[in-house]
């Protein structure tokens, strides 16, 4: 009996370790591949000249780099951070501390429905409000649509994240006279300091590998730099789409080496959370 | 004749469908320290979150009848100037975790308009953790955070944080239900000598009736959401008129 139970015991432990192994192989393959693959693309060119030059033209030799579309990606991520982090604290703050007012629930409501939105969809919502009355694709079109991407995963990021603040803090802040908004931004916020920011860099991240948003609405070319934010602007991720889809072998490799920035971009900003915001302990 | 600082009077509190205070009326004496003792569950904490309308908070929670602290109408006034005339400890030592021992006690201050400046703000935060009977164990200590103290220390600053703001009335919420017997006695030397020289009033919940005689000038006894006995701590203790409140001092209830 007990050797049976043994047996059962070691062949479960077994089973559920190959099923481990079977979900991780894929993302391990992955990522490796973009690192080997990567690596060698950039290490052709040199790590600066592939940020800052331009692509090759299709159907010439040589590598070139992914300038324009690392300045749009920069300049999509920042535009869309500043458009989507204030409403998504300010959307947090008032679901979790006002959960009552009709505002509160249909707010929740609507940002729920909108995480549900295919973000091709989004990029076409965006295409029809700004993109046709401005008769151009522009990095603030593009911006947009990606807040609208960020705005509800943040939001549910944070209302986790402040919702998990004991009520005795809030109980203190409201003791010694804080108001309502006192109470929220000097103690919730406060404490869940390390949430936020970590909701917050959750959302960026996501609006930077997005590139259905940004089909319809930035437009830009993969050989010319942004010059405004009402002009169009390319980004690493529509890049490797466009260039992954080509026969050409040089543009094939320039895909790979921006796939390797776009993966070192999200591992910089996770490291630097990691290291740089002390948790709070309660 | 004795001046009341806080005036009940029929007061009922629903919590949901849950008939919690069941027309309470007491009147609490000034520059004393009036205890309200009586077993868990008999609406004491309920009874003292009414008098700073931090019952509020709870969204299920409706009032119905007149409290008054020092004269003012405390239910048509506004909630958070209230607030800021009546200091309260929790029984959970409750620091903001997020700021500094300094930060703790300067935070009170500052909002209740005691102190804005730099060199006030030292003033009024050492004076508070002097009489809070903490100053001498953290003064080489402000910047740290208030995590890094132990829980009766926690405590002492909760205190020294509601001294700081300077109230007339100062509630607090089973105090020491959570610490060693060190702490409880600073804090009850701290809370008689806070009546004594700044002559505040003080209203202490605890289900412990020795600290109730220890402390108390007064008491009231409170049972199933009424009280049922109110009388300074002598009479309450030789002479109880009420068979519950023989009860709960020989400790047959609690």
């Amino acid at each position: 009996m007990s050797l049976r139970r043994k047996l059962i015991d070691r062949a479960f432990v077994a089973v559920i370790a190959l099923l481990s192994a079977v979900g991780i192989a894929p993302l391990f393959y992955i990522l490796t591949t973009v690192a080997i693959r990567g690596a060698e693309a950039i290490a052709r060119v040199g790590l600066w000249r592939f940020l800052t030059s331009i692509p090759p033209a299709p159907g010439t030799h040589g590598l070139g780099g992914i300038g324009p579309a690392l300045a749009g990606t920069l300049i999509l991520t920042a535009l869309s951070t500043l458009i989507g982090v204030p409403i998504s604290i300010g959307v947090a703050l008032l679901v979790v501390e006002f959960p009552n007012l009709f505002v509160s629930r249909a707010v929740r409501a609507l940002s729920k429905t909108f995480m549900e939105i295919p973000t091709i969809l989004l990029s076409m919502l965006v295409y029809t409000l700004l993109v046709v009355p401005m008769h151009t694709p522009s990095a603030i079109a593009g911006a947009l649509a990606l807040s609208l991407v960020m705005i509800p995963y943040t939001t549910t990021y944070l209302e986790t994240y402040l919702e998990s603040v004991p009520p005795i803090y809030r109980e203190a802040g409201y003791a010694i006279g804080m108001t309502k908004a006192g109470v929220a931004l000097r103690v919730v916020m406060g404490i869940a300091r390390k949430g936020v920011l970590l909701g917050i860099v959750m959302g960026v991240a996501r609006a930077l590998g997005e590139t259905a948003p940004l089909l319809f609405t930035a437009g830009g070319s993969h050989y010319a730099y942004p010059t405004s934010l009402t002009g169009p602007v390319d980004s690493i991720t529509l890049l490797i789409f466009d260039f992954a889809m080509t026969p050409y072998t040089n543009l094939i490799q320039v895909a790979w080496g921006a796939a390797l920035v776009l993966v070192a971009m999200y591992l910089a900003i996770f490291l630097a959370i990691k290291l740089l915001v002390k948790e709070v302990r309660t | 004749m004795t001046r009341y600082a806080i005036e009940i009077e029929d007061l009922h509190v629903y919590i949901g469908s849950k008939h919690i205070l069941k027309g309470v009326n007491l009147r609490i004496p000034q520059s004393a320290i009036t205890v309200i003792l009586g077993p868990s569950g008999s609406g004491k904490s309920t009874l003292l979150r009414t008098i700073n309308r931090l019952i509020e908070l709870n969204p299920e929670a409706r009032v119905r009848g007149r409290v008054r602290v020092l004269g003012i109408d405390v239910y048509s006034a506004d909630p958070y100037e209230v607030r800021r005339m009546i200091g309260m400890v929790f029984q959970v030592p409750n620091p903001f975790p997020h700021m500094s021992i300094f930060d703790n006690v300067a935070i009170a201050a500052k909002i209740n308009g005691v102190a804005r400046k730099r060199e006030e703000l030292e003033k009024v935060v050492r004076w508070a953790l002097e009489k809070a009977m903490l100053w001498d164990e953290v003064k080489d200590r402000l910047r740290d955070p208030p995590t890094k103290l132990s829980g009766g220390q926690q405590q002492r600053l909760c205190l020294a944080r509601a001294i700081a703001m300077r109230p007339r009335v100062l509630l607090l919420d089973e105090p020491t239900a959570n610490i060693d017997v060190y702490n409880t006695v600073k804090i009850e030397n701290a809370l008689k000598s806070l009546v004594n020289e700044l002559g505040i009033t003080i209203v202490l919940v605890t289900h412990m009736p020795q600290q109730a005689l220890r402390i108390g000038d007064y008491i009231a006894v409170m049972y199933d959401g009424r009280i049922v006995e109110f009388g300074p701590v002598d009479q309450v203790s030789l002479n109880p008129r009420s068979e519950i409140t023989r009860r709960l001092l020989r400790g047959e209830i609690g």
